[in-house]
């Protein structure tokens, strides 16, 4: 019976990760469109006056560039998982490049993103905010994808094959299944490491637009909190599959 | 339909295999006939899974692997190019050392291969399943969990699911790599029940390092070692009256 409760408390982790993320994406979603983009607004470069116009101008546009950055990351680390060879030369120059940027540290991309959103907002294009944020999310999820990936046993793969199975079935039957929790804690961390650096870009942009440096938005503090949920729901994931 | 009994089902003509630059396997040569369990012998590292491997193509799983001679199967060649390994996979299955359920149900654990098969219409699955898990006795321990995780089975429990498993396949060969490794001293003589019961309707290949547990399940018995076959033959033969020096020192436990 102690296999059906600890499959229960697998499938209720699977409600956790999946309601968590619906909370930060309806947060996300909730504050970037508090205060609707007047059509044909025009904010000056320093003077930008509201907060949310900008998240509504860049991030808001952003979500769905974020999520399609998501799902790619999943096909490019299974790519490199299970059809690439890990002797080959391809394998270790995508994966040195992968480590690295994942090991930027936010508060670099941060930079750029204050540099672009806030001082030169009228100025910039879309797309090295788009750059920001898809190195942002991209290495994150590919890390912990393959992680996930590696993390499943060689013998289910092995009895897969030996029952007749085609590598995508047997990625979809038995490899996704089974990585699908460190999976989603790389997606959580990648949300963590975005909404922080919105709640800093909002943080920012308050200070140079009020004359109190002290008060902090209280969108800031919403996106903060979403961080922080997100990165520890990612700490408990991954705990859990390590033990 | 069934294969002739006299013809043989698999057939090995000199075949060498390397992982690396390891030779594993040295000019082997014999046959695999249907209906019978066919066991291969030997200390741990002289060739055993490696050989069995070859059956259904597991090995071209690692990168370095190598081989040559000839592997048939039905008089086909198993390393052709225009040969389907999935398809070859189905008809050779394969037991592990260890029990390997999937996180699945166990009805769906039985059904999965079932359904590699292209069967999806439930009540046909349902058939299979009861008839899959009763020709490893586990249909009437398990009738009421059907739906339940296999973790709630014992590890020999588990191992009989995984021989339901690959028998949802319908294969014609069915490989028992260690199948008792992991198993009790009461659940090993289920399984090897289990053997002896399938061996009228399957070709077994049973591998063991166990050399009583040989001489009770098997018909035809192969000795290797440093992966040479030392000695292939009626398995009442080699265990009483060995040919060679180093099969008789393996029985009798002189030697591995």
């Amino acid at each position: 019976m102690n296999a059906k409760i600890m499959n229960r408390s697998e499938l209720i982790y699977h409600i956790i990760a999946i309601v968590t993320l619906a909370i930060i994406i309806f947060l996300f979603w909730n504050f970037s469109t508090d205060k609707p983009h007047v059509e044909g607004e025009i904010t000056s470069d320093l003077a930008v006056d509201d907060t949310s116009s900008l998240i509504d101008r860049y991030l808001y546009r952003m979500i769905p560039i974020l999520c399609g950055a998501g799902l790619f990351s999943i096909v490019i680390a299974l790519y490199l998982e299970e059809w690439l060879t890990q002797t080959t030369w391809q394998y270790r120059i995508i994966e040195r490049y992968i480590v690295i940027l994942a090991k930027v540290p936010s508060l670099v991309y941060g930079i750029f993103a204050v540099y672009f959103i806030v001082f030169h907002s009228q100025k910039v294009l879309n797309y090295p905010l788009l750059l920001i944020a898809i190195l942002l999310v991209m290495p994150v999820t590919i890390r912990s994808t393959q992680k996930a990936i590696q993390s499943v046993d060689i013998s289910v793969r092995e009895a897969a094959y030996a029952l007749g199975a085609t590598k995508l079935r047997m990625i979809a039957d038995n490899v996704l299944p089974n990585a699908f929790p460190l999976i989603v804690a790389g997606i959580c961390t990648a949300i963590s490491r975005i909404l922080a650096i919105v709640a800093l870009i909002v943080i920012i942009s308050n200070w140079i637009n009020s004359s109190n440096i002290f008060t902090i938005p209280k969108s800031a503090v919403v996106l903060i909190s979403s961080a922080v949920i997100a990165s520890i729901f990612s700490s408990i994931l991954d705990y859990k599959q390590v033990t | 339909m069934q294969h002739p009994i006299n013809a043989p089902i698999l057939y090995i003509d000199d075949l060498n295999v390397w992982y690396g630059k390891n030779h594993v396997l040295k000019n082997l040569t014999f046959d695999v006939f249907p209906r019978q369990v066919t066991s291969f012998i030997g200390p741990s590292k002289c060739g055993k899974t490696a050989l069995v491997r070859c059956f259904n193509r597991l090995n071209d799983l690692k990168s370095d692997f190598r081989y040559t001679g000839k592997i048939q199967f039905n008089g086909v060649d198993l390393y052709a190019s225009n040969v389907n390994v999935t398809e070859i996979a189905r008809k050779i299955g394969m037991v592990f050392h260890k029990p390997i359920p999937f996180r699945k149900s166990i009805y769906d654990n039985v059904a999965y291969t079932a359904r590699l098969r292209g069967i999806k219409q439930s009540l046909q699955l349902d058939t299979i399943v009861e008839d899959c898990l009763r020709a490893v006795q586990l249909w009437d321990e398990v009738r009421n969990d059907l739906h339940a995780y296999p973790e709630i089975l014992t590890i020999g429990q588990q191992q009989q699911l995984c021989i339901a498993r690959a028998l949802a396949g319908n294969p014609e060969i069915l490989i028992f790599d260690e199948p008792c490794e992991q198993l009790d001293a009461t659940e090993t003589p289920k399984l090897e029940a289990t053997v002896q019961r399938l061996k009228s309707q399957y070709s077994l290949i049973f591998v063991t390092n166990k050399r009583r547990q040989a001489a009770r399940v098997s018909d035809i018995a192969g000795f290797l070692y440093n992966g040479e076959l030392i000695e292939f033959g009626q398995t009442e033969h080699l265990f009483t009256n060995p040919k060679n020096k180093l099969t008789e020192d393996y029985v009798t436990g002189r030697l591995g």
